[in-house]
Protein backbone atom coordinates (compact mmCIF):
# COMPACT_ATOMS: atom_id res chain seq x y z
CA UNK A 1 0.00 0.00 0.00
CA UNK A 2 2.98 2.08 0.66
CA UNK A 3 4.68 1.89 -2.51
CA UNK A 4 1.17 2.33 -4.50
CA UNK A 5 0.50 5.81 -2.91
CA UNK A 6 3.90 7.15 -2.78
CA UNK A 7 3.98 6.30 -6.59
CA UNK A 8 0.59 8.31 -7.07
CA UNK A 9 2.22 11.30 -5.05
CA UNK A 10 5.15 12.24 -6.35
CA UNK A 11 8.80 12.44 -5.57
CA UNK A 12 8.66 13.99 -1.79
CA UNK A 13 12.11 12.80 -0.77
CA UNK A 14 15.53 14.78 0.19
CA UNK A 15 17.52 11.98 -0.10
CA UNK A 16 16.47 9.39 2.79
CA UNK A 17 14.65 11.87 4.28
CA UNK A 18 10.45 11.92 3.49
CA UNK A 19 9.34 15.73 3.15
CA UNK A 20 6.46 14.29 4.92
CA UNK A 21 4.77 18.31 5.82
CA UNK A 22 4.86 18.88 1.76
CA UNK A 23 3.60 15.51 1.45
CA UNK A 24 0.80 15.97 3.22
CA UNK A 25 0.11 19.73 2.13
CA UNK A 26 0.36 18.45 -1.33
CA UNK A 27 -2.45 15.59 -0.42
CA UNK A 28 -4.99 18.66 0.38
CA UNK A 29 -4.59 18.48 3.91
CA UNK A 30 -3.03 21.20 6.32
CA UNK A 31 -0.89 20.53 9.15
CA UNK A 32 -2.10 22.50 12.30
CA UNK A 33 -0.33 22.87 15.34
CA UNK A 34 -1.91 22.98 18.98
CA UNK A 35 -0.23 24.00 22.03
CA UNK A 36 -0.79 21.52 24.43
CA UNK A 37 -2.36 19.26 22.80
CA UNK A 38 -0.28 16.25 23.94
CA UNK A 39 -2.15 16.26 27.29
CA UNK A 40 -4.85 14.38 25.50
CA UNK A 41 -3.07 13.10 22.19
CA UNK A 42 0.33 13.36 19.33
CA UNK A 43 -2.01 14.35 16.41
CA UNK A 44 -5.65 13.62 15.28
CA UNK A 45 -7.38 14.08 12.10
CA UNK A 46 -10.26 16.86 11.46
CA UNK A 47 -12.05 14.89 8.80
CA UNK A 48 -14.09 17.68 7.75
CA UNK A 49 -11.74 20.26 7.76
CA UNK A 50 -9.04 18.36 6.25
CA UNK A 51 -6.52 18.90 8.99
CA UNK A 52 -3.99 17.15 10.89
CA UNK A 53 -3.47 18.82 13.88
CA UNK A 54 -0.49 18.03 16.20
CA UNK A 55 0.94 19.00 19.48
CA UNK A 56 2.94 22.55 19.18
CA UNK A 57 5.53 21.51 21.59
CA UNK A 58 6.47 17.92 19.67
CA UNK A 59 6.63 19.94 16.58
CA UNK A 60 9.25 22.32 17.58
CA UNK A 61 11.31 20.26 20.53
CA UNK A 62 11.09 16.71 19.24
CA UNK A 63 11.12 16.66 15.07
CA UNK A 64 11.34 13.03 15.05
CA UNK A 65 8.83 12.13 16.91
CA UNK A 66 6.80 15.12 15.05
CA UNK A 67 7.26 13.55 11.19
CA UNK A 68 6.27 9.90 12.88
CA UNK A 69 3.18 11.51 14.55
CA UNK A 70 2.16 13.13 10.84
CA UNK A 71 2.90 10.21 8.94
CA UNK A 72 0.44 7.72 10.96
CA UNK A 73 -2.03 10.26 11.16
CA UNK A 74 -1.79 10.64 7.28
CA UNK A 75 -2.03 7.21 6.89
CA UNK A 76 -5.04 7.15 9.10
CA UNK A 77 -6.20 9.15 5.78
CA UNK A 78 -5.15 7.21 3.48
CA UNK A 79 -6.82 3.67 5.07
CA UNK A 80 -9.88 5.48 5.62
CA UNK A 81 -10.63 6.81 2.22
CA UNK A 82 -9.31 2.95 1.00
CA UNK A 83 -11.72 1.72 3.29
CA UNK A 84 -14.66 4.00 2.52
CA UNK A 85 -14.00 5.80 -0.42
CA UNK A 86 -17.29 7.18 -0.66
CA UNK A 87 -18.39 7.93 2.60
CA UNK A 88 -19.11 11.58 3.96
CA UNK A 89 -16.79 13.00 6.73
CA UNK A 90 -19.36 12.41 9.35
CA UNK A 91 -19.86 8.96 8.36
CA UNK A 92 -16.32 7.99 8.70
CA UNK A 93 -16.43 9.53 11.78
CA UNK A 94 -19.34 7.22 13.37
CA UNK A 95 -17.96 4.32 11.90
CA UNK A 96 -14.80 5.32 13.49
CA UNK A 97 -16.37 5.72 16.86
CA UNK A 98 -18.47 2.51 16.58
CA UNK A 99 -14.96 0.77 16.29
CA UNK A 100 -15.05 -2.04 19.08
CA UNK A 101 -11.32 -2.01 20.87
CA UNK A 102 -9.77 -4.87 19.06
CA UNK A 103 -10.95 -3.41 15.71
CA UNK A 104 -9.48 -0.01 16.77
CA UNK A 105 -6.17 -1.57 18.14
CA UNK A 106 -5.95 -2.95 14.53
CA UNK A 107 -6.56 0.62 12.85
CA UNK A 108 -3.68 2.07 14.91
CA UNK A 109 -1.76 -0.81 14.72
CA UNK A 110 -2.30 -0.89 10.76
CA UNK A 111 -1.49 2.94 10.72
CA UNK A 112 1.94 2.77 12.65
CA UNK A 113 2.79 0.23 10.23
CA UNK A 114 2.10 2.26 7.02
CA UNK A 115 3.70 5.30 8.98
CA UNK A 116 7.05 3.62 9.02
CA UNK A 117 6.58 2.57 5.36
CA UNK A 118 6.04 5.99 4.10
CA UNK A 119 9.17 7.38 6.05
CA UNK A 120 11.29 4.15 5.17
CA UNK A 121 10.34 2.77 2.05
CA UNK A 122 11.62 -0.93 1.40
CA UNK A 123 14.01 -0.64 -1.13
CA UNK A 124 15.43 2.44 0.18
CA UNK A 125 15.77 1.17 4.22
CA UNK A 126 17.25 -2.09 2.98
CA UNK A 127 19.91 -0.28 1.09
CA UNK A 128 20.95 2.16 3.86
CA UNK A 129 20.41 -0.73 6.49
CA UNK A 130 22.71 -2.92 4.77
CA UNK A 131 25.25 0.11 4.33
CA UNK A 132 25.45 0.84 7.66
CA UNK A 133 25.74 -2.71 8.78
CA UNK A 134 28.88 -2.70 6.45
CA UNK A 135 29.99 0.62 7.97
CA UNK A 136 29.63 -0.21 11.52
CA UNK A 137 30.82 -4.30 11.01
CA UNK A 138 34.55 -3.05 11.04
CA UNK A 139 34.55 -2.16 14.67
CA UNK A 140 35.01 -5.04 17.19
CA UNK A 141 31.74 -4.53 18.26
CA UNK A 142 29.20 -7.29 20.20
CA UNK A 143 25.60 -7.90 18.02
CA UNK A 144 23.84 -5.90 20.02
CA UNK A 145 26.14 -3.02 20.12
CA UNK A 146 26.54 -3.16 16.49
CA UNK A 147 22.89 -3.00 16.07
CA UNK A 148 22.02 -0.18 18.43
CA UNK A 149 24.85 1.94 16.06
CA UNK A 150 23.33 0.99 13.13
CA UNK A 151 19.61 2.43 14.77
CA UNK A 152 21.43 5.07 15.29
CA UNK A 153 23.08 5.94 12.57
CA UNK A 154 19.97 4.78 10.15
CA UNK A 155 17.89 7.24 12.72
CA UNK A 156 19.80 10.34 11.64
CA UNK A 157 19.39 9.18 7.72
CA UNK A 158 15.61 8.88 7.94
CA UNK A 159 15.19 11.74 10.90
CA UNK A 160 12.88 9.19 12.12
CA UNK A 161 12.99 7.96 16.19
CA UNK A 162 15.08 4.91 16.47
CA UNK A 163 12.09 2.62 17.93
CA UNK A 164 10.58 2.83 14.40
CA UNK A 165 13.53 2.19 12.40
CA UNK A 166 14.25 -0.70 15.02
CA UNK A 167 10.55 -1.88 13.82
CA UNK A 168 10.53 -1.25 10.34
CA UNK A 169 13.86 -3.16 10.19
CA UNK A 170 11.92 -6.25 11.81
CA UNK A 171 9.23 -6.21 9.59
CA UNK A 172 11.70 -6.43 6.27
CA UNK A 173 13.61 -9.46 7.97
CA UNK A 174 16.79 -7.13 8.75
CA UNK A 175 16.70 -7.36 12.76
CA UNK A 176 14.90 -10.16 15.08
CA UNK A 177 12.47 -9.87 18.07
CA UNK A 178 15.53 -10.69 20.15
CA UNK A 179 17.52 -8.48 18.68
CA UNK A 180 14.39 -5.92 19.24
CA UNK A 181 14.48 -6.82 22.91
CA UNK A 182 18.13 -6.61 23.52
CA UNK A 183 19.19 -10.27 23.18
CA UNK B 1 -12.91 51.66 6.69
CA UNK B 2 -16.44 49.82 8.20
CA UNK B 3 -16.37 47.93 10.69
CA UNK B 4 -17.77 44.63 9.29
CA UNK B 5 -14.82 44.56 6.67
CA UNK B 6 -12.18 44.05 8.87
CA UNK B 7 -12.93 40.29 9.57
CA UNK B 8 -13.27 39.33 5.91
CA UNK B 9 -9.81 41.80 5.47
CA UNK B 10 -8.53 39.55 7.92
CA UNK B 11 -9.16 36.53 6.01
CA UNK B 12 -7.93 37.89 2.85
CA UNK B 13 -4.51 38.71 4.46
CA UNK B 14 -4.41 34.90 5.78
CA UNK B 15 -5.52 33.48 2.13
CA UNK B 16 -2.67 35.43 0.52
CA UNK B 17 -0.21 33.76 3.47
CA UNK B 18 -1.42 30.70 2.14
CA UNK B 19 -1.31 31.31 -1.73
CA UNK B 20 2.07 32.82 -1.31
CA UNK B 21 3.53 29.90 1.00
CA UNK B 22 1.88 27.38 -1.32
CA UNK B 23 3.57 28.69 -4.06
CA UNK B 24 6.67 28.35 -2.74
CA UNK B 25 5.94 24.46 -1.62
CA UNK B 26 6.99 25.71 1.98
CA UNK B 27 5.62 23.94 5.15
CA UNK B 28 4.16 26.16 7.67
CA UNK B 29 6.21 25.68 10.17
CA UNK B 30 9.05 26.79 7.96
CA UNK B 31 7.55 30.30 7.14
CA UNK B 32 6.52 30.68 10.70
CA UNK B 33 9.82 30.16 12.32
CA UNK B 34 11.33 32.35 9.97
CA UNK B 35 8.94 34.86 10.43
CA UNK B 36 9.73 34.42 14.34
CA UNK B 37 6.05 33.04 15.01
CA UNK B 38 4.87 30.50 17.03
CA UNK B 39 3.35 27.82 14.11
CA UNK B 40 0.28 27.46 16.05
CA UNK B 41 -0.37 31.90 15.61
CA UNK B 42 1.21 31.61 11.93
CA UNK B 43 -1.83 28.72 10.88
CA UNK B 44 -4.06 30.80 12.49
CA UNK B 45 -3.36 34.07 11.13
CA UNK B 46 -3.25 32.40 7.68
CA UNK B 47 -7.19 30.64 8.38
CA UNK B 48 -8.05 34.17 8.95
CA UNK B 49 -7.91 33.45 12.84
CA UNK B 50 -5.75 36.21 14.04
CA UNK B 51 -4.95 40.01 12.29
CA UNK B 52 -0.95 40.66 11.15
CA UNK B 53 1.53 41.87 13.48
CA UNK B 54 1.12 46.05 14.12
CA UNK B 55 5.13 46.05 14.44
CA UNK B 56 6.67 46.96 11.01
CA UNK B 57 9.82 44.86 11.76
CA UNK B 58 7.72 41.89 12.38
CA UNK B 59 5.39 42.38 9.14
CA UNK B 60 8.64 42.62 7.37
CA UNK B 61 10.16 39.36 8.65
CA UNK B 62 6.83 37.93 7.61
CA UNK B 63 7.57 38.94 4.39
CA UNK B 64 10.97 38.24 4.12
CA UNK B 65 9.88 34.46 4.94
CA UNK B 66 7.37 34.24 2.02
CA UNK B 67 10.49 35.99 -0.14
CA UNK B 68 8.72 39.24 -0.55
CA UNK B 69 11.33 41.52 -1.20
CA UNK B 70 11.18 45.45 -0.83
CA UNK B 71 11.96 44.87 -4.98
CA UNK B 72 8.84 42.70 -5.44
CA UNK B 73 5.66 43.51 -6.94
CA UNK B 74 3.97 41.04 -4.33
CA UNK B 75 5.73 44.10 -1.44
CA UNK B 76 2.35 46.46 -2.42
CA UNK B 77 0.13 43.88 -2.62
CA UNK B 78 1.09 42.33 1.12
CA UNK B 79 1.56 45.56 3.17
CA UNK B 80 -1.91 47.24 1.38
CA UNK B 81 -3.61 43.80 2.74
CA UNK B 82 -2.17 44.01 5.83
CA UNK B 83 -3.19 47.45 6.18
CA UNK B 84 -6.65 46.91 5.26
CA UNK B 85 -6.60 43.64 8.08
CA UNK B 86 -5.49 46.11 11.04
CA UNK B 87 -7.90 48.79 9.73
CA UNK B 88 -4.29 50.75 9.22
CA UNK B 89 -1.94 52.79 6.95
CA UNK B 90 0.54 50.30 5.20
CA UNK B 91 3.35 49.55 7.71
CA UNK B 92 5.89 50.39 4.90
CA UNK B 93 4.50 53.82 3.74
CA UNK B 94 5.30 54.69 7.38
CA UNK B 95 8.67 53.81 6.93
CA UNK B 96 8.73 55.85 3.77
CA UNK B 97 7.23 58.92 5.20
CA UNK B 98 9.92 58.86 8.68
CA UNK B 99 12.43 57.84 6.10
CA UNK B 100 12.43 61.09 3.82
CA UNK B 101 11.09 65.14 5.04
CA UNK B 102 10.30 65.38 1.75
CA UNK B 103 7.43 62.77 1.10
CA UNK B 104 5.24 64.42 3.97
CA UNK B 105 5.72 67.58 2.35
CA UNK B 106 5.02 65.58 -1.07
CA UNK B 107 1.46 64.49 0.35
CA UNK B 108 0.24 67.67 2.22
CA UNK B 109 0.52 69.66 -1.11
CA UNK B 110 -1.25 67.11 -2.96
CA UNK B 111 -3.93 67.05 0.14
CA UNK B 112 -3.88 70.96 0.24
CA UNK B 113 -3.74 71.75 -3.69
CA UNK B 114 -6.76 69.41 -4.00
CA UNK B 115 -4.93 67.88 -6.89
CA UNK B 116 -7.59 65.14 -8.86
CA UNK B 117 -7.11 61.79 -9.07
CA UNK B 118 -5.90 62.42 -12.87
CA UNK B 119 -3.40 64.95 -11.89
CA UNK B 120 -1.94 62.75 -9.09
CA UNK B 121 -1.65 60.19 -11.80
CA UNK B 122 0.26 62.75 -14.04
CA UNK B 123 2.56 63.78 -11.05
CA UNK B 124 3.31 59.92 -10.82
CA UNK B 125 3.84 59.71 -14.32
CA UNK B 126 6.33 62.55 -13.90
CA UNK B 127 8.19 60.75 -11.43
CA UNK B 128 8.19 58.19 -13.15
CA UNK B 129 9.86 59.56 -16.35
CA UNK B 130 6.91 59.23 -18.28
CA UNK B 131 6.23 61.77 -21.04
CA UNK B 132 3.15 63.75 -20.50
CA UNK B 133 2.42 66.64 -19.67
CA UNK B 134 0.79 67.85 -16.54
CA UNK B 135 -3.00 68.90 -16.43
CA UNK B 136 -3.64 72.13 -14.57
CA UNK B 137 -6.81 71.97 -12.49
CA UNK B 138 -9.96 72.17 -14.62
CA UNK B 139 -8.44 71.30 -18.24
CA UNK B 140 -7.59 68.35 -19.63
CA UNK B 141 -4.23 68.75 -21.09
CA UNK B 142 -1.96 72.09 -21.07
Amino acid sequence: MASGFLKSRGHFFDGPICLIEEMIEDYGYEIFPVPGLNRFAEGYVGLRGKRIFVDEDTQLKHPFRYRFTLAEELSHIVILKRDYPAVSADELKAKIDAYLSASYNAFETDAKCLARALLMPQPLFQQRFLAARQLFSGQTLSRPRLLYQVIKHLSQEFQVSRQPIGYRAKSLGLLTEADLSGG
Amino acid sequence: MKQNETPNAVVAFGEYLKDSRKRLKLPSRVVALKAGMQPSNYCRMENGGLKPPHDAAKLKLLAQALRITDESEARTTFYDLAAKANNDVPLDLVEIIKRDDAIPLVLRTIDNRRLTKEQVEDLLDLVTGKNVKVRKKNSPTT
